[in-house]
This record gives C-alpha cells, sequence and structure tokens, in this order.
C-alpha cells in the first residue's frame, strides 16, 4: 500500500470523524446523538484498518473486531436507555434531560 | 489506479451517507442514511484487503445495530416534529470551528506522517509479496498439533 492511498484513507476518515463530532454537537436528541457516535466509531475504526494496511499487521483488523463488538454493546445498553427515558419523560430532548433525576 | 477510484467512489457514499444522517430531521431517514455510509465504509474495507472486517461490517453494523436502531425509533414513535430543527447560526459557527480544527489536526499529523517509516522500513523482515492473511487460514497448517484441531 502507498503512502498516498493512506493519505487519502485517512483524510477520509478526518471527514467522517468531523461529520460525526458535528451532529453529536448540534442533534438536540438523545437517539440521534447515539447515530452520530456510530459515525465517530466507525471512523476510528477506517484509521486501525488503514494503518493495518499500511504495515501489513493484522493487529489493527483485531482492534477493528473488538471496536466493533464494544459498538453493539454500547448500542444496545444506549438504545434500552433511550426506551426507558422516553417512557418516562414522553420526551427526548436532551435540554430536559440535564438532570437525571426528578 | 482502480483503487483510488474505488476509494472515492465508496468514500463518497460514506460521506454523503454520513452527512445525511446528521442533516435529515426524519429519524428513520437519518437511520437508513446512516446503513448507506456504513456500507460505503465496508466497501473502504474490502478495497483495503480485509475482507473479513468489511462482512462484519455489513453483518454486524448494517444487519445488527441500525435495524436494532430502527426498531426502537418505530418502538418510541418518534415523527419528525418531535426534532428540533438544526440551529443556524451554530451549524455555521461550529462547522467553521470544526473544520478550523480539523484542518490544524491535519497538519500536525501531515507532519508526523512525513517522518512515519514506510513499510518496508518498519518491517524489513516480512516478505511484503504474500497476500494479507488475516482471516486465511495459516502457513503453519502442516503443524500437527494445529492438524489435530483443524483437520484440513
Amino acid at each position: 500500500m502507498k503512502v498516498e492511498l493512506l493519505y487519502a484513507v485517512l483524510t477520509l476518515a478526518g471527514g467522517i470523524f468531523s461529520l460525526g463530532l458535528l451532529g453529536l454537537l448540534l442533534r438536540r436528541n438523545l437517539l440521534l446523538s447515539f447515530l452520530a457516535i456510530e459515525l465517530l466509531l466507525n471512523a476510528a475504526n477506517l484509521n486501525f484498518i488503514a494503518f493495518s494496511r499500511y504495515h501489513n499487521d493484522p493487529t489493527g483488523a483485531m482492534f477493528v473486531l473488538f471496536g466493533i463488538c464494544l459498538a453493539a454493546v454500547e448500542a444496545v445498553i444506549g438504545l434500552a436507555l433511550t426506551v426507558r427515558i422516553f417512557r418516562l419523560h414522553e420526551d427526548l430532548g436532551l435540554a430536559k434531560l440535564a438532570q437525571l433525576r426528578w | 489506479m482502480l483503487t483510488l477510484i474505488g476509494l472515492g467512489l465508496f468514500g463518497l457514499l460514506a460521506l454523503v451517507g454520513g452527512g445525511l444522517a446528521v442533516t435529515l430531521r426524519d429519524p428513520v431517514y437519518a437511520v437508513l442514511a446512516l446503513v448507506k455510509a456504513m456500507v460505503g465504509l465496508a466497501g473502504i474495507y474490502f478495497l483495503l484487503g480485509a475482507e473479513y472486517i468489511g462482512a462484519m461490517q455489513v453483518i454486524v453494523y448494517a444487519g445488527a445495530i441500525l435495524v436494532t436502531f430502527l426498531f426502537v425509533v418505530m418502538l418510541i414513535n418518534l415523527s419528525p416534529a418531535d426534532i428540533p430543527p438544526l440551529p443556524r447560526g451554530l451549524a455555521l459557527y461550529g462547522s467553521i470551528g470544526i473544520a478550523l480544527g480539523w484542518m490544524l489536526l491535519l497538519g500536525y499529523a501531515l507532519t508526523a506522517l512525513m517522518t512515519l517509516p514506510s513499510a518496508q522500513e518498519a518491517r524489513p523482515e516480512q516478505d511484503t509479496s504474500l497476500p494479507y492473511l488475516f482471516g486465511t487460514l495459516p502457513p503453519y497448517r502442516q503443524d500437527p498439533l494445529y492438524r489435530l484441531c483443524i483437520p484440513l
């Protein structure tokens, strides 16, 4: 793998990370913030794969497998919390969820 | 060259999908746009030679996680009217700020990458003409203990 291809993939990963960060900062809804977090995790995974391919070393791919498992677990817990919070508050606006009690 | 064209196409798919996922107001459409971004990323993984990770990306992300998201969106019955629109001034200045910070980071990263050792320098003992081996049977399959575990 040439270093120019590495630069291209890293730039793309940076763009995807920026989009995810923008969504995380601007979306005022719990569920859509979770969507943006998934985008952030994927940008990190893309970096791992790019460097793993560049160094011809499968350790990065192992980390990506671990990260995918982590993302699945995080999504399940987060979505369970989302459903529970919606049952309690009838709303998912982050401004009203600033306090966990009451 | 073909890799670069494919990277551009799949990268465009991923970027457009991600952009739609963070801007669309209907949550169902946002989740579907994120599925599109995941499929584009899986294509990039295939291009980079990580076929197993690409397959896992499609199966786990697009197949399991985002379908769970869709299930929850349907379950809690979010309508687009419940989603506030993106704040206009914040969207503008936030975009500018993130772009500036990202360019700063990219400058640092590029100067760091210029001093990065090339693949041959980093691992000189390894034969880089070999195909990428992750997810395939390793070359020590003639080992008797290995043959005992996986009789292929």
